[in-house]
């Protein structure tokens, strides 16, 4: 039951010599982190959504992005700053929020949902359930949950998938254009 | 017809051409760079990108521990109702299989996936070692309906897989879903104890090319491309593997013929047995598969071929070392699915295509040359000079059209509903021999074979079945925390009839983290044609009176999640089986003929538990216990199994799998007399080298059955209820394979 000579020593000649070149050395090249894409495209998500006008207490008050709960976002919050950084939408001002209760999503546009310590999803949906809150979280199961749009990796890229329903009955608008780059998921 | 021969110069050759690829940089490689970085100028290039360019940046992941994640977390189904749903919530109970459990645990074929599946088990039949797959207990192999990509792939002639079925290799898999419990009120025909649909990989399960080869055990070789490209606007995924091996060249101490030669042995005739000796197992298999993508549209084509497959043992239970077969395979499926056709509606529209080939390529000796019997005791002997020889030729096409569509326009509805068509006709039966099919007297092989095909002595006709279905599921979110799944499907069929398949699942999750589900199914299984049009056999016949077997089962499903780490699962369930089909004696034909007129009743218990530890290892459990009562004979048989796995980061991208699959003692048939076949535990460890971040360099070593268990699988008995393999079938040892793969 032993493996056949000719697996043997070709094992001892290529294989071994192969393992030992395996570990590595430096490069300096400019490394793009799953996180930056994930900020940009959270960006252009709250770009391309369409609020009702309601939501926004005043002429001048700014898109909120809020965060809920420990993330790659939580040391980082710098990325999503960076986002959003001297950009506008539709003349608001964009202001990035970390948040610890579900209590404070009520002022908030968009709801990153990370990894929850306090909290199950589907507590945070029964909330927000009655707001205008886009919710963006990570992982096909974010949509089945409940959610809007989730990331999901697909080798070593980011992409997206919508709930086109869940963004309805929210009465927010996502752009088609918007729909158009993400794998729509119909939850039943 | 070996269209690949590789030999292991030539697999040496390619890894080591597989090294000399490697572009010089990705040696170099690094993730220590990451600390550096600018991170501000980093996301204003992101930013400077438009969308669609964005989500083609190839990024450097965050989490090196997402694999842990991915084994408890991510678990949703789509082969429940056709719409995605977390397992937990969908209205049935289900398993699911990524690739990524599939490379894990080091699986090579299909039926070592399904092995991790709570009360799943893959036994063996004698005939070429063809695997069973029981589920619930119901171990008869033709009651799981098995689809790729929604498309039923068992064949019409005996409802199961093919007759010398030849494996199924596992890189082109991105997911095994797998109903437990009836199916036939979304899926229709076969989905009975369950429903396993395996789904290929499209371009974007495949990150860029990938080459890898495997060699093992048993001469075992594999080789393997993935690649998945966009075109414009097209989606390409390809894979393609080619798998031979030797066999584990298993020993059968006696065989049926060993019986024979016993008997014969008083009147001095001599024995024929090759037993002992080992039974010959070698295969090629060849898989290709295509997934084409085009805005909604798919076109997926999928070929399999196995040649020089060896029977190892033949259909009369005796050692048949020179038997070969080959088997071709062929899937088309052009989709169209678009999820938002108008608002509230997703339509899906498919056309597909099957079409099963399979023949004998050496004489298939079903005994051997000098083969005698006696005619009256021990007084007139028949005598075969050249033993009985049974070339037969298999054809089969299957062509489907499936509409189904979901509608959300209502508050608390969500519509689902469907109809579709089949064809299917057995279009070349071929069979040739050198017995007189009118005398049965031998022919001489020097005269050459009879060519029994279309005529009336052929084994089977080319019969065809027509069916059509209507379906319409309803999914009612009736009150808070409450759903109520309704599901009904019609199938009507040229040759047996129509069939009405309901089931209702009411789910229900009165906090966040438990969900409770009841469910009721009806399944039917269609009659095969073996069943209803077996001819020209001097013991069995079939029976076109015959109608579909059903089943009714009723199951309770708990799903709890104490955490966002630990998720348990426990389910009870109960069966009746009516109509089951049967070979019965009978006196006016002296044969064995298909009837209807089996009940059996089965109970069972599934627990499940899956829980990430820490963010180096995680643990999944199952375990299941079933026992099914057949109530003709008032025989119950209780059978249970249990699987453990454990996923550790021994060290940065250093993975190791340990696998362990305890199968309880299997019960005898009660007019077997040999006693109960005991308890097997086997153990298997695979090591596995991946840097997630980049990703290129895959390497694995792995052992199977580490102990060196003697893993057994019964042998089943004859109509007459004879034992003709007395030793049962004996699985491999320990055994070993190394891997490595390269993505450019």
């Amino acid at each position: 039951m032993s493996m056949k000579c000719c697996c043997l020593s070709f094992l001892k000649g290529g294989l071994l010599g192969l393992l030992l070149l395996l570990p590595s050395l430096p490069q300096a090249e400019l490394v793009i982190r799953e996180s930056y894409v994930k900020a940009v495209l959270l960006f252009n998500f709250t770009r391309y959504t369409q609020w009702p006008e309601s939501v926004f207490q005043a002429i001048g008050s700014p898109y909120r992005i809020c965060v809920l709960g420990q993330d790659t976002f939580e040391n980082a919050l710098t990325e999503l700053d960076a986002a959003v950084e001297g950009e506008t939408i539709r003349e608001r001002e964009i202001e990035i929020l970390r948040i610890e209760s579900i209590e404070q999503t009520q002022s908030c546009q968009v709801l990153f949902i990370a990894e929850l310590k306090n909290y199950t999803l589907q507590e945070v949906f029964a909330y927000i359930r009655d707001y205008p809150i886009l919710s963006v979280g990570n992982g096909e199961d974010f949509i089945l949950e409940g959610g809007m749009i989730a990331y999901y990796q697909q080798g070593t890229k980011v992409r997206f998938a919508v709930n086109p329903q869940a963004v309805n009955e929210a009465k927010l608008k996502i752009s088609a254009n918007l729909l158009q780059l993400a794998r729509i998921i119909n939850r039943q | 017809m070996p269209v690949l021969k590789l030999n292991p110069a030539h697999f040496s050759l390619l890894l080591i051409m597989l090294f000399l690829l490697l572009p010089s940089q990705a040696l170099y490689a690094d993730e220590n760079a990451l600390s550096v970085s600018d991170t501000g100028g980093a996301i204003e290039q992101l930013k400077q990108l438009d969308l669609a360019d964005l989500l083609e940046v190839d990024v450097t992941l965050d989490d090196v521990f997402d694999i842990f994640d991915a084994l408890v977390q991510q678990q949703n189904v789509q082969v429940a109702t056709g719409s995605k749903q977390s397992i937990a919530r969908a209205p049935a109970v289900t398993s699911v299989i990524s690739a990524q459990d599939i490379e894990a645990t080091g699986a090579r074929d299909i039926d070592e996936v399904l092995e991790m599946i709570p009360g799943f088990h893959v036994s063996r039949h004698s005939t070429a070692y063809n695997p069973i797959y029981s589920l619930r207990g119901i171990k008869t192999d033709f009651q799981v309906l098995m689809m790729v990509n929604d498309i039923p792939i068992d064949t019409l002639y005996t409802g199961g897989r093919n007759a010398v079925w030849g494996g199924m290799s596992v890189k082109q898999i991105a997911r095994v879903e797998v109903i437990r419990g009836p199916g036939s009120a979304v899926h229709g025909a076969d989905a009975f104890a369950g429903a396993i649909n395996i789904i290929t990989k499209n371009k974007n399960d495949i990150d860029g090319t990938r080459i890898g080869s495997r060699l093992g055990s048993y001469n075992m070789r594999d080789v393997w491309l993935e690649h998945g490209q966009k075109l414009g606007a097209l989606d390409m995924g390809l894979v393609l593997e080619y798998q031979t091996t030797d066999g584990h060249d298993p020993l059968i101490r006696r065989d049926g013929q060993s019986t024979l030669d016993q008997e014969l042995a008083h009147y001095a005739i001599p024995a024929l047995s090759f037993a002992p000796a080992t039974a010959n197992l070698q295969r090629k298999n060849l898989d290709m598969n295509l997934d084409l993508g085009w805005k909604y549209w798919k076109l997926r084509l999928g070929y399999q071929g196995h040649y020089d497959t060896a029977l190892g043992i033949n259909y009369n239970n005796i050692l048949d070392p020179k038997s070969r077969f080959e088997d071709q395979r062929y899937r088309a499926d052009l989709t169209y699915h678009n999820p938002l056709i108008a608002d509230n509606w997703d339509v899906t529209t498919r056309l597909s295509y099957l079409d099963m080939q399979s023949k004998a390529t050496e004489n298939q000796i079903q005994t051997r040359p000098g083969f005698t019997v006696p005619v009256t005791t021990g007084q007139d002997f028949l005598n075969y000079p050249e033993g009985i020889i049974f070339n037969s030729g298999i054809n089969e096409r299957q062509m489907r059209l499936d509409v189904s569509a979901f509608y959300f326009g209502f508050e608390q509805h969500s519509l689902r509903m469907g109809a579709g068509y089949s064809y299917g006709q057995l279009y070349e039966i071929t069979h040739e021999t050198n017995i007189d099919p009118v005398t049965g007297m031998p022919v001489p092989l020097a005269a050459g074979l009879l060519n029994l095909s279309d005529t009336p002595y052929v084994f089977l006709p080319e019969e065809k079945r027509k069916s059509w279905y209507v379906f319409l599921q309803d999914h009612w979110k009736f009150y808070e925390n409450w759903e109520l799944t309704t599901g009904l499907r019609y199938d009507h069929y040229s040759d047996f009839g129509g069939t009405l398949n309901p089931r209702f699942a009411l789910v229900w999750q009165p906090i966040p983290k438990l969900t409770a589900k009841l469910l009721y199914g009806h399944a039917f299984r269609a009659p095969s044609f073996v069943e209803l049009y077996n001819q020209n056999n001097l013991i069995v016949q079939g029976n076109p009176n015959v109608k579909a077997e059903t089943i009714d089962t009723t199951e309770l499903a708990l799903n709890y999640y104490v955490n966002d780490r630990l998720h348990l699962g426990v389910n009870i369930y109960t069966f009746n089986w009516q109509d089951a089909l049967q070979f019965q004696f009978s006196p006016d034909l002296h044969k064995y003929i298909v009837q209807n007129n089996e009940r059996r009743k089965g109970q069972g218990l599934e627990l499940e538990a899956r829980w990430k530890v820490g963010k180096r290892l995680s643990l999944l459990a199952n375990y299941a216990l079933q026992r099914i009562t057949t109530k003709h004979i008032n025989v119950t048989s209780t059978s249970q199994d249990a699987y453990l796995r454990a996923d550790w980061l021994l060290m940065p991208k250093w993975y190791l799998n340990a696998q362990l699959n305890w199968v309880g003692s299997r019960e005898r048939n009660p007019v077997d007399a040999r006693e109960d076949l005991g308890a097997y535990t086997q153990i298997d460890l695979t090591l596995r080298y991946k840097d997630i971040r980049y990703n290129h360099w895959n390497l694995a070593f792995g052992i199977r059955n580490i102990f060196d268990e003697p893993v057994i699988e019964p042998s089943t008995i004859s109509e007459f209820g004879e034992a003709r393999l007395p030793d049962d079938l004996p699985m491999p040892g320990r055994n070993y394979f190394i891997e490595l793969s390269y993505r450019f």
